[in-house]
């Protein structure tokens, strides 16, 4: 019962901002900030569990009382990866929350609960081995890459057979493509949409090419299963903002 | 300890406001229609989702195709008048001594089918260039209706006054040019037409010409009795006059008989034939209109399918 609390705790904490984020967005950019709460939250859920592990690592490394041990205290490691998780796994969320057909959300959706109840499962049983920092990160990689590995099925199939592809994409040049995706974010400056603009760039490219080979079988795989590697982002995030959910709850020991 | 309540507080607090803002503004959103609510927010411009807008281009594609393909007997039937309209005249040519000859002489010559496009289809190539052309602006006038008719209904269904969104304007102009450019009849039409008249020229002449040929033989077997007894009676009759008069009136005795028999064979074949004649020309031009047809429809279909969806499965499945 815990497990489902937390759960459903760390889907509020995600969702929220994204449906602030996605409603808000058509109307101004400060939609963003919705966003900065996400970043707070995934930077958090990755920096603290990954301090712990690198401290656990530094103190059988590093003599006590020497002089370079002020220096090794294992922030900076732990503040680039969780830097990276931010830099990867807010705009992608983002760009999913904004842009996603509802059956995919659907599915990450799921994704986020199974991650979730994996992660914690992961966590319990190597516990029984491992010390707490070691079985924590562990068992966040292992559920979050599980689930993330059967949320592909269903992500490459409704990428496959169930989402469909204009078919004037076919007969325009790889210009007009772009252009046609980016044309479909709200007509107004700024930075958010030359952001944006990035990712609808490379989704109109990618979409572009495998439709001039759609007739190819492995042209066709490939761009669902790349459009399905979403998963490993999502899944990722989710276990982050669970662990931040601990930690805002009290309950990160 | 105490810092970590108060950014955890803190946070919910954040998230609360979020969530505040997130159902405020989906609340606003569903009442937008309500004249209170529409005193307040000036009613936003409506985004049509995208599976829907793509849903309404799909539609408008296949009501015009169906459109265009209704009309297509009509505009083909008005192409293909002139040609129905000229067998007569090109069966009394037929079955003319000067005909025959010309049909034979082309016939030697090879150039049978040339001369029947000059004859049959003078005006068909430009005919058939003018229900390309007609079909294309009927395509995308057909498509244009449909599609802003349907995008008009969604924004009544969303309540008076409000206006259309960027995006989803864009997207209709977007679908809008596509049809105008993508796989113009016309140009496919130009391409195809003229060779498409040759070949059935070709066809028909080679038909006409093992036909002309065989007559000409049958003819001639039938015809030579009949000049040898004549030059033989001229000779015979103009023998006083010395032996060149014999020979003058041999050869002319010979011609009339040899154009007479002409003249009353084409006539004895067209009182018998020229019915069966007329209904073959019929037949070989209703084939030549079918295979256009159905070339047009091919090309309208172009049209449609480019304003359809696939997905990777169907196009690797080749459905």
């Amino acid at each position: 019962m815990p497990a489902l609390v937390e759960i459903a705790r760390a889907l509020v904490l995600l969702l929220v901002p994204l449906a602030a984020w996605r409603l808000g967005f058509s109307y101004s950019d400060w939609a963003a900030l919705a966003l900065v709460a996400l970043g707070v939250a995934i930077w958090l859920g990755v920096y603290r569990p990954r301090l712990s592990r690198r401290r656990a690592e530094l103190e059988v490394v590093v003599i006590p009382g020497s002089a370079l041990g002020h220096w090794f205290t294992g922030r900076m490691g732990a503040g680039l990866t969780a830097g990276a998780s931010v830099l990867v796994g807010v705009p992608v969320l983002a760009w999913v929350a904004l842009r996603s057909p509802p059956l995919v959300i659907a599915v990450l959706l799921a994704l986020c609960v199974v991650a979730g109840l994996l992660s914690q499962w992961a966590i319990r049983v190597l516990g029984r081995s491992l010390t707490p920092p070691f079985a924590r990160v562990m068992g966040h990689g292992i559920g979050s890459t599980v689930a993330a590995l059967l949320a592909l099925l269903p992500l490459v199939w409704l990428n496959w057979a169930v989402i469909a592809v204009p078919h004037e994409i076919t007969s325009v040049g790889l210009s007009e493509a772009v252009a046609a995706q980016i044309a479909q974010l709200p007509p107004r400056a700024g930075w958010l949409r030359e952001g944006l603009g990035l990712f609808a760039a490379l989704d109109g490219a990618k979409l572009w090419l495998a439709a001039q080979h759609r007739e190819a079988l492995w042209v066709g795989l490939i761009f669902s299963v790349d459009a399905a590697l979403v998963s490993f982002v999502v899944a990722r995030s989710f276990v982050a903002v669970m662990e931040f959910g601990r930690l805002i709850s009290g309950r990160d020991e | 300890m105490k810092r970590q309540h108060l950014f955890a507080r803190s946070f919910w607090a954040v998230i609360g406001l979020l969530a505040v803002i997130v159902i405020g503004l989906s609340v606003l959103a569903a009442m937008r229609d309500h004249p209170v609510v529409a005193r307040i927010i000036p009613p936003a411009p409506r985004e049509i989702p995208q599976s829907r807008i793509e849903a309404m281009i799909r539609d408008a594609g296949e009501a015009a195709y169906q459109a265009q393909a209704a009309r297509l007997d009509q505009l083909l039937a008005a192409a293909y008048a002139p040609v129905y309209a000229g067998i007569p005249s090109y069966a009394e040519f037929h079955y003319s001594v000067l005909g025959e000859y010309t049909e034979l002489g082309s016939a030697a010559l090879g150039q049978m089918g040339d001369a029947m496009e000059s004859r049959l289809f003078p005006d068909l190539a430009a005919g058939l260039g003018k229900v390309a052309d007609d079909l294309d602006a009927g395509f995308l006038a057909s498509f244009t209706a449909r599609l802003d008719q349907q995008i008009q209904t969604e924004l009544q269904g969303a309540g008076a006054g409000i206006a259309l969104g960027d995006v989803t304007r864009s997207i209709q102009q977007d679908a809008i040019n596509r049809v105008a450019i993508t796989a113009p009849v016309a140009v496919a039409m130009t391409v195809a037409a003229k060779p498409a008249i040759k070949a059935v020229a070709a066809t028909m002449a080679k038909k006409m010409a093992t036909k002309v040929a065989s007559k000409a033989a049958a003819k001639g077997a039938v015809k030579a009795t009949g000049i040898g007894g004549g030059a033989a009676t001229g000779a015979a009759v103009c023998s006083p006059g010395g032996p060149i008069a014999s020979v003058i009136c041999g050869a002319g005795a010979a011609a009339v008989i040899w154009f007479g028999a002409d003249a009353a064979i084409v006539n004895i074949d067209e009182y018998f034939n020229r019915d069966d004649f007329e209904t073959e020309l019929h037949g070989m031009i209703d084939q030549n209109h079918a295979e256009v047809k159905a070339r047009l429809l091919a090309m309208l279909n172009e049209k449609r399918v480019a304003t359809e969806d696939f997905t990777f499965s169907q196009a690797a499945s080749g459905d």
